[in-house]
């Protein structure tokens, strides 16, 4: 597996340990900050909520201290009106005290029979019986026959005051509604002395309790909340638990239901939100999350609101924020942290990457020189700017500059001997060669000893000795194939006779003619020599009867080629003893004996014969 | 390093950066990732507004078509008499029914819907669309701003409209006509431009055996049609409804003034056909079906509903039929402000629907589009364009009218109030049992009550 470079590898770790710890500090940044702004808009949401939450409740007192005063000045008014009544009535005679059905009243009567207090409020005027003299028809009937007696009760628990002259007030209920409400009355007691009844001056509290004001207050909250802005795109919103939008974005859903919104999970969503709301304490306010479409909004945007509840207007107050709008800033960080660790990535693979190289340089360097060192050239030069570089690289290009000047220096001395050593070596080679010529003569010298020794010097011939030498050798070889041998001893007839008459020189010529006529008819492998004065031998490598033939043609060339020496034809002939070696004979000499005698036997048969 | 490592440490990294930075980027959506979704119901783009059953309605609904032409939403106009639209409206209201997701509404019904929630407020929608300075500020006033002067607004103005006259234009030309009626009366023949021609003109051309009456004027009791031909003599003689501040009406309504122009009108009245006693509005029974019938000089009106008036497929008297606005009474001019505004009902599902139609209706080009279907357009380059002035011989009288238009009471009681005005005029014209002292001081008396039951006054 092959390696990366160092330098690449150093880089890669460089930017490893830069981008690690850059990305990490980049989310752990962004997180906190998200934190930050979540924590922080959440405490603003609280806060918006909390102050709607707060003035829906002075909007409420303010309801409250009108109604009180109203009240006040009502009760006022019907206890100054039953005052004025008992002091004008009590001023009338006993004679003229009413009875019930008298349809002659007194004038004064008929007039307090018509007076009205706001819709419904009016006098009435109670005989012994506790029953109305007049205006019967709005005291008792619409009080009730269940209502109406405990009516009278509370007049008669209060009939000690009355006496005394005091005027008091009694509030009772005098209806009960189809919600099942029981609506209030509020009446002020007298009693007349003269007449012995009792006076009242009713008046009914929803005449001025009126929920117009109420209506009104809530109708300027609404304004006032419907114009309050969170950011740009928050705002303030109110529900009833019915779901109903009580003041909606720019006002565009109010009154409408919005229960059918619902969440992931197939609830309700504003019921939801309801019930979150309803379960907060009082002056607590709840963060949710949730998505909301407004009217205009192509999708429902993520949102966050605190929310209240109002119990006394059965009002949900939710301060909402529009999220990507504050997580807009959050974006910027976001992107902004993103550029920078980037930058700073950036910057801190390319300082790593400066570095790897500065580290690296001169080990590329140095390798370079070793790689060129390798291949054989120490001519290198290892850069002084190394050497000045930090303790570790100037130490290792010094040590490599030695190094490479050592082996240098070993290069030189080897080179010395080496060229010492080739002078040695060529006066060697050619003491060598003088030896060789010297051991070449005498070889030769050797083989031309070797060849005088076994040769005929006169014929050329083998003599006995080197017919001894190589007969064996062909006896051997025969004993080792089987292959018939014929041996064939040969003899000048009457050489002594030439030799007289034509002189040595005559006869050696003869030898010499015989001895040549013998090698030109032989085969190469057959083997002749010269093994007495005028006695030759022959091996022959064939049986006998065909050596015999060859024998036979070589005696009458012999007969019929006479040797010229000094202008004399000399003719001779040859006597030729012949066998063919077999297993009598156990020796190359005992078959050549056997041949000497067969050519004795041609001698003594007469001569130029032959004998086998 | 060997290659494996290498390629691990390098996918390690590109992990982790790219963990890094897409948790960078997902995290802001990581907050909302667990928050409630909004899941609505798809609705049927078509929308359904309520209006009386009159001409304008029908201009209208060919309006809307091409408004579904360019949208797709389609509009449905539900007309309903004159004579229960109110109570039908109002019975819807209670119910909190989503029947209706827009309605046509007089200008008196703004009260009530906003105060009890029935009506949109569309303030915010009306500055966002520069509403206040497209259309005319009487019409804004009149038919979208409660309370008055609060710059809060809870309508669009749709059908600009003011009540004045129709007459026949050949009867007041005609050279024998003028020389009998200046015989008779001592001045020329013309429009009207006092209450007392008015009259003189009614009593000439009453001729009931030549089936000619002098003068239709409003004696409906069923909706609003005679207090709205009352008002506007109670303002020219001097009087008001009641002092709009304190809502004091005993002392403004039933004094002298009143009661002069309450006896001037039941004398007024004498011209009339009593069979056309419920004219009014509705199709059917319209003011100016006399007109069309030829059996009448001149009728009050809507100019709302007056198109039908000039065209000759439709009144064999087209081209003789003239206009002119309410005259002067001894103290002042005024007439009747008619017309309505759109308002968005706050019970509808349909909400987005109804704005889109809205944002298209106040285009100018649409202003001028209803304008030419008949339509009324309150739009300022509209109503005072040569185009608009000239299209029609109503419009003059019309745009004329308008500068001193008034309105009845625009409380949130304003129908309980009404009510009892119809009942007391009708009481006093249609008997002799009361006298117009009388009926005024009874209207004065139960319309205070009124306001103080619902808590105008305060100790």
């Amino acid at each position: 597996m092959k390696h990366i470079s160092l330098k690449w590898e150093l880089v890669f770790i460089c930017v490893l340990l830069v981008t690690i710890p850059t990305t990490l500090m980049g989310i752990f940044g962004y997180f906190s900050y998200q934190t930050f702004a979540k924590e922080a808009l959440e405490s603003k949401l609280r806060t918006r909520s909390l102050e709607m939450h707060s003035l829906a409740y002075d909007f409420i007192a303010q309801n409250e201290r009108v109604l009180k005063r109203e009240e006040a000045l009502v009760l006022k008014r019907i206890k100054s009106v039953a005052r004025l009544s008992k002091n004008i009535l009590e001023t009338y005679s006993v004679d003229l005290k009413p009875q019930q059905e008298d349809k002659s009243l007194h004038r004064t009567l008929q007039e307090l029979t018509k007076v009205r207090l706001n819709r419904s409020g009016h006098i009435f005027l109670l005989d012994e019986n506790n029953q109305p003299i007049f205006n019967k028809k709005h005291l008792q009937s619409a009080s009730g026959t269940l209502i109406y007696p405990n009516f009278i009760k509370r007049i008669h628990k209060a009939m000690p005051l009355l006496i005394s002259g005091d005027i008091v007030i009694i509030r009772y209920p005098w209806k009960i509604n189809s919600s099942g409400l029981k609506l209030y009355r509020q009446t002020a007691l007298a009693y007349l002395e003269n007449w012995q009844m009792v006076l009242g001056v009713t008046i009914n509290e929803t005449d001025y309790k009126s929920e117009d004001f109420e209506r009104k207050l809530q109708s300027e909250l609404k304004r006032r909340l419907s114009s309050e802005r969170i950011g740009e795109f928050g705002y303030i919103w109110v529900f009833n638990s019915q779901g109903d939008y009580i003041v909606s974005k720019d006002n565009l859903r109010d009154g409408e239901n919005m229960s059918n919104i619902l969440d992931q999970h197939k609830h309700s969503l504003v019921g939801h939100i309801v019930s979150e709301a309803t379960q907060q304490p009082s002056n607590e306010s709840k963060i949710i999350y949730y998505h909301w479409r407004n009217i205009g909004e192509s999708q429902p945007q993520p949102r966050a609101s605190a929310i209240t509840y109002i119990p006394e207007w059965d009002w949900v107050i939710g301060a909402s924020a529009h999220l990507p709008e504050f997580y807009s800033g959050l974006k910027d960080i976001r992107d902004r942290i993103f550029y920078i660790c980037t930058i700073f990535i950036l910057i801190g693979s390319a300082i790593a990457y400066y570095f790897a190289r500065m580290i690296t340089t001169p080990i590329q360097h140095l390798e370079q020189l070793a790689v060129k060192a390798a291949g054989g050239n120490f001519n290198v030069q290892v850069s002084n700017n190394l050497t000045s570089q930090h303790a570790e690289i100037s130490s290792l290009s010094r040590a490599f500059a030695t190094m490479i000047q050592n082996i240098r220096n070993l290069i030189e001395q080897k080179e010395q001997s080496s060229r010492l050593l080739e002078e040695q070596n060529m006066a060697l080679h050619e003491s060598e060669q003088k030896l060789k010529l010297t051991m070449q003569q005498l070889e030769m010298e050797k083989q031309k000893f070797h060849t005088q020794a076994i040769t005929d010097p006169l014929t050329e011939l083998l003599n006995r000795r080197g017919f001894s030498i190589a007969g064996n050798k062909e006896w051997k070889r025969h004993l080792r194939t089987g292959e018939p041998l014929t041996i064939a001893m040969i003899d000048i007839d009457y050489f002594k006779r030439i030799n007289d008459q034509h002189g040595h020189a005559a006869g050696d010529e003869v030898l010499i003619q015989l001895a040549k006529i013998l090698l030109e008819s032989m085969r190469a492998s057959d083997l002749v020599a010269r093994i007495g004065g005028e006695e030759f031998a022959m091996i022959i490598n064939q049986p006998l009867s065909d050596a015999v033939k060859g024998l036979e043609r070589l005696r009458k060339m012999i007969e019929q080629s006479p040797t010229n020496t000094v202008g004399i034809d000399i003719f001779y002939t040859i006597s030729i003893g012949a066998i063919e070696v077999n297993q009598q004979h156990i020796s190359l000499e005992s078959a050549l004996d056997a041949a000497d005698n067969r050519l004795y036997a041609a001698k003594r048969q007469g001569r130029n014969r032959l004998v086998s | 390093m060997k290659k494996p490592a290498l390629i691990l440490s390098l996918i390690l990294l590109a992990g982790l950066i790219v963990a890094g930075v897409a948790s960078l980027y997902l995290s802001s959506s990581l907050q909302t990732a667990s928050s409630h979704q909004f899941i609505e119901t798809h609705q049927e783009p078509k929308i359904t507004i309520l209006w009386a059953k009159w001409k304008p309605a029908d201009y209208l609904q060919a309006l809307t078509q091409e408004f579904t032409h360019e949208t797709g939403i389609e509009i449905e106009i539900v007309q309903r008499s004159w004579n229960d639209w109110q109570q039908h409206f109002f019975n819807e209201m209670t119910k909190k029914s989503q029947r209706y997701d827009m309605v046509i509404g007089d200008s008196q019904w703004l009260g009530y819907g906003s105060e009890n929630g029935h009506y949109i407020n569309l303030t915010h929608w009306v500055d966002e669309h520069h509403v206040n300075d497209n259309f005319i500020d009487t019409a804004m006033r009149g038919y979208a701003e409660f309370p008055k002067n609060s710059a809060r607004y809870w309508a669009i103005p749709l059908e600009g409209d003011a009540m004045g006259f129709a007459y026949r234009k050949d009867l007041f030309e005609d050279p024998a006509e003028k020389e009998a009626f200046q015989q008779h009366f001592g001045y020329r023949l013309d429009i009207p431009t006092t209450w007392g021609q008015l009259r003189d003109l009614a009593e000439f051309f009453y001729r009931p055996e030549d089936e000619l009456w002098g003068l239709l004027s409003w004696t409906d009791a069923h909706y609003d049609g005679l207090t709205m031909a009352l008002q506007p003599l109670l303002w020219a003689w001097g009087a008001d409804l009641g002092d709009r501040t304190n809502y004091q009406v005993r002392g403004t309504l039933n004094g002298g003034a009143g009661t002069s122009a309450l006896a001037f009108y039941k004398r007024l009245t004498a011209f009339n056909n009593p069979e056309w006693r419920d004219y009014y509005l509705d199709t059917d029974t319209s003011s100016n079906k006399p007109l069309i019938e030829g059996k009448v000089a001149m009728a009050m009106v809507y100019f709302a509903i007056t198109p039908e008036l000039i065209d000759p497929s439709k009144n064999p008297y087209a081209d003789r039929i003239g206009f002119f606005s309410a005259p002067a009474g001894p103290a002042s001019r005024a007439t009747s402000l008619g017309g309505q505004g759109i308002s968005v009902i706050s019970y509808s599902k349909k909400k987005e629907y109804s704005f889109r139609f809205l944002e298209w209706f106040i285009q100018q080009r649409v202003q001028h589009r209803w304008s030419e279907l008949g339509g009324l357009s309150c739009h300022n380059e509209v109503l005072n364009s040569d185009e608009f002035l000239n299209a029609s011989p109503m419009h003059r009288a019309f745009s004329e009218s308008f500068g001193f238009a008034r309105d009845f009471w625009a409380v949130p009681e304003y129908a309980e109030l009404l009510e009892l005005s119809q009942k007391h005029g009708s009481q006093y014209l249609f008997t002799n049992d009361i006298s117009a002292k009388d009926t005024l001081d009874n209207l004065a008396s139960e319309w205070e009550q009124v306001f103080e039951y619902h808590g105008y006054y305060k100790e």
